[in-house]
């Protein structure tokens, strides 16, 4: 498996947030992270929400 | 960026503030002391105005106008206001700025979105437990291009206040104050979303558009209900915040006790409160987003029915960029108090639905024109101190208003009577008249007879009567350009849901909008681009053949064909746009892709009065203190003007001409 090599202080302060977020390691933390990165979701935005919007404006019904 | 800030402009509806591209700095050197100040007065209409000068109710436009001039203006095509003002904004047309309708649709997607802004959500996010924390910044865009011309007075250091300015959402040049205007969405991310609590939901329609109507029950006096917030983006599904509201009511006397967040309130029956700050939680306790609202007591016992306003933004803690920047909203709302953010505050919405009658409603209008005067008042002490300097000040009353009561003054409006017209019919005149003494303010603090000072109050377009409506849609369905999937259910409401995208040719979104179906623009396009031509000329001449059966009128005075440079410049724009004939209108239904039996009937909303019809029919306004003397002034020619008064020498996209020297 590759490994990546970071700074100390910064593995200190993942680590920190890793514990704080009740993650069971520094690696699933940072792993989980750079899975949200690679694959961002998708806009959740639809036809209904965006007219629900839109219908505020008195010029639309 | 502090963590809390990058969070904000983050979580509240995903965006942050984008910024300009460098300038250039051609203009950039000492300014002269010319000092401008324009006041926007949306919707004024020079016909009227006339009127109303003849009969002596406008001593201040009188005395402005026999100062300098009074003109018509030629307004945009189409006249609809985020086209007009964008005119103004970058003193060019729709080639330059990109603005063509209130609603545009994207043709990859076919998705409607607001022409004037867009929020981008954040690249990514990352999960935590139930949180999404954002890893990168979302934005707001402001879709309108072209250079503002207050970017050209920046660049030559001239202190500048644009407020208010439609179509101007997000704010983004530090150096210029600026609330923005028009397109500024409240906290729930609507464009004026209201909230009615009620025991006596049956008394208001069920299918209400602009708001929620929320059914409560009292146990004994008191009632617990909860407030809906914008969406948690932060969470996982987004769901909605909420504050908890606790109210007690006396049923002997007309009133109620109001208890929200610590914030402990009596209110009549009848009586509005004042701006009530929120704080809706993202990540308790850590992190919140501000907003403001107004409450007020329709009734108390034996139903109780309560209006709650959109929730404002926050201009003191703003959760998006409605001011340019934090200081400037601090200092107002130091100076002046909390003050409506959302792009047009007046709930016409509300009264259109039956949620706010008349009287109601103009009480509202009413506090909205003092709350916007102090503003003016706290503009106009800083304009009173700069050595040279420009103020852009705006009103949206007399436009929003004018729109609701026009059905009192027209009487071939199908919602005009006698009675409404002795008790209303005078609304509009008082607008007028009320904003005659905002410009007596001006006037009294100015010397208009000193030629470094150059004052217009102006106008975007004008007004015509809004009587009877037409949907498109159902026109191009019922003359073989659409076709429908299910023909027995041609009063589809839902946006484009009935299209048959296989066999139509054309499609209509917007108030003025029609977009061919064109094969590889649109997602699901059929149309040829040798087949447009043809298609595009046939329509035309169709469009401007229709004839209302009930008045034997014409329906359309016009219809402009976008031309091709526009289209390679802006490849969401429409292909036609339809110049209504006085009196018509794109149908309620059609705008947002709905369809009904007929094609054309009348128009039963209070929104009786409209302007997105020819611009030939409702020219703007100018009042100046300067003599024009360019023959047929347009908006552009305003801003040449400004640009001119400093002598700043545009960029060539510029089209406008000065009005005082050609």
């Amino acid at each position: 498996m590759p490994k990546i090599k970071i700074d100390k202080d910064l593995y200190e302060k993942v680590k920190d947030v890793s514990e704080g977020a009740g993650y069971s390691s520094v690696e699933e933390f940072v792993t989980h992270l750079l899975e949200r990165v690679a694959n961002p979701p998708e806009a959740d935005d639809n036809d209904e929400d965006v007219i629900k919007r839109l219908q505020g404006l008195g010029y639309i019904s | 960026m502090i963590r809390r800030k990058f969070l904000k402009t983050c979580v509240a509806l995903g965006f942050g503030c984008t910024l300009f591209p460098a300038g250039c700095w051609l203009n950039k050197g000492p300014a002269n002391k010319k000092r401008v100040l324009v006041l926007g007065i949306d919707g004024m209409d020079p016909r009227l105005s006339h009127e109303f000068m003849r009969q002596g109710l406008l001593p201040n436009f009188t005395r402005l106008a026999k100062k300098g001039s009074m003109r018509s203006v030629v307004t945009s095509t189409p006249p609809q206001s985020p086209v007009a003002w964008s005119n103004f904004t970058v003193g060019a047309s729709t080639y330059v700025h990109g603005i063509y309708d209130f609603i545009q649709r994207d043709p990859k997607t076919m998705l409607p979105y607001l022409s004037t802004s867009r929020v981008v959500a954040p690249d990514h996010t990352l999960n935590i437990g139930r949180w999404k924390i954002p890893m990168s910044k979302g934005k707001t865009e402001n879709l309108r291009e072209g250079k503002p011309f207050w970017e050209y007075l920046s660049e030559a250091d001239i202190p500048t206040t644009i407020f208010k300015m439609p179509a101007n959402f997000p704010c983004e040049n530090k150096n210029v104050n600026m609330v923005s205007g028009m397109g500024t969405p409240d906290l729930r991310g609507g464009y004026g979303s209201f909230t009615l609590f009620t025991t006596a939901p049956n008394l208001f329609k069920r299918d209400i558009t602009g708001g929620l109507i929320i059914p409560v029950a009292f146990q004994g006096q008191k009632l617990k209900t909860h407030l809906q917030g914008p969406a948690n983006t932060l969470e996982e599904n987004s769901p909605e915040t909420k504050v908890p509201v606790e109210i007690w009511r006396d049923r002997k006397q007309p009133l109620v006790r109001i208890l929200i967040q610590g914030n402990e309130f009596l209110l009549q029956q009848g009586e509005w409160s004042g701006w009530i700050e929120l704080s809706f939680p993202m990540i308790e306790p850590f992190y919140e987003i501000k907003g403001i609202c107004k409450l007020f007591v329709k009734s108390v016992y034996p139903d109780f029915t309560m209006y709650v306003s959109p929730i404002n933004i926050d201009p003191a803690d703003p959760a998006l960029p409605v001011v340019s920047s934090q200081d400037y909203g601090e200092e107002l709302v130091r100076d002046v108090g909390p003050f409506y953010t959302q792009g047009l505050p007046e709930d016409t919405k509300a009264l259109s639905e039956g949620v706010l009658d008349d009287r109601e409603y103009l009480g509202l209008a009413y506090q909205i024109i003092r709350e916007r005067e102090r503003l003016l008042d706290y503009e106009l002490k800083w304009f009173s101190r700069q050595d040279t300097g420009m103020l852009f000040f705006y009103f949206s009353s007399l436009d929003q208003d004018t729109h609701m009561y026009w059905r009192t003054i027209d009487t071939h409006n199908p919602l005009y009577n006698q009675g409404l017209h002795q008790k209303y019919g005078d609304v509009i005149k008082k607008l007028y008249i009320a904003m005659d003494l905002t410009l007596g303010k001006v006037l009294d603090q100015n010397d208009i007879d000193d030629p470094d000072f150059t004052l217009m109050a102006m106008s975007d377009h004008g007004f015509a009567p809004f009587r009877r409506q037409v949907n498109v849609n159902t026109w191009l369905y019922k003359n073989g350009y659409l076709a429908l999937s299910d023909e027995g259910n041609i009063e589809n409401k839902g946006y484009l849901e009935n299209v048959k995208w296989s066999r139509t040719g054309a499609y209509s979104v917007g108030i003025n909008s029609i977009y061919l179906n064109l094969k590889g623009r649109e997602k699901n396009g059929i149309v040829l681009d040798s087949q447009a031509k043809y298609l595009i000329s046939k329509l035309r001449q169709d469009l401007l053949k229709l004839v209302d059966p009930l008045t034997g009128k014409k329906v359309v005075s016009s219809v402009w064909v976008v031309p091709e440079r526009e289209h390679r410049r802006h490849t969401y724009a429409p292909d036609l746009i339809v110049g209504w004939n006085r009196g018509y209108r794109n149908s309620w239904d059609s705008i947002l892709g709905g369809f009904s039996g007929e094609v054309i009937s009348d128009n039963l909303d209070k929104w009786s009065g409209d302007h997105c019809v020819d611009p030939n029919i409702v020219p703007a306004v100018l009042f100046t203190n300067k003599r024009v003397t360019k023959e047929t002034p347009s908006l552009c020619d305003i801003t040449a003007t400004i640009l001119e008064e400093f002598s700043i020498v545009p960029a060539a996209e510029v089209e406008g001409k000065p009005l005082y020297t050609v």
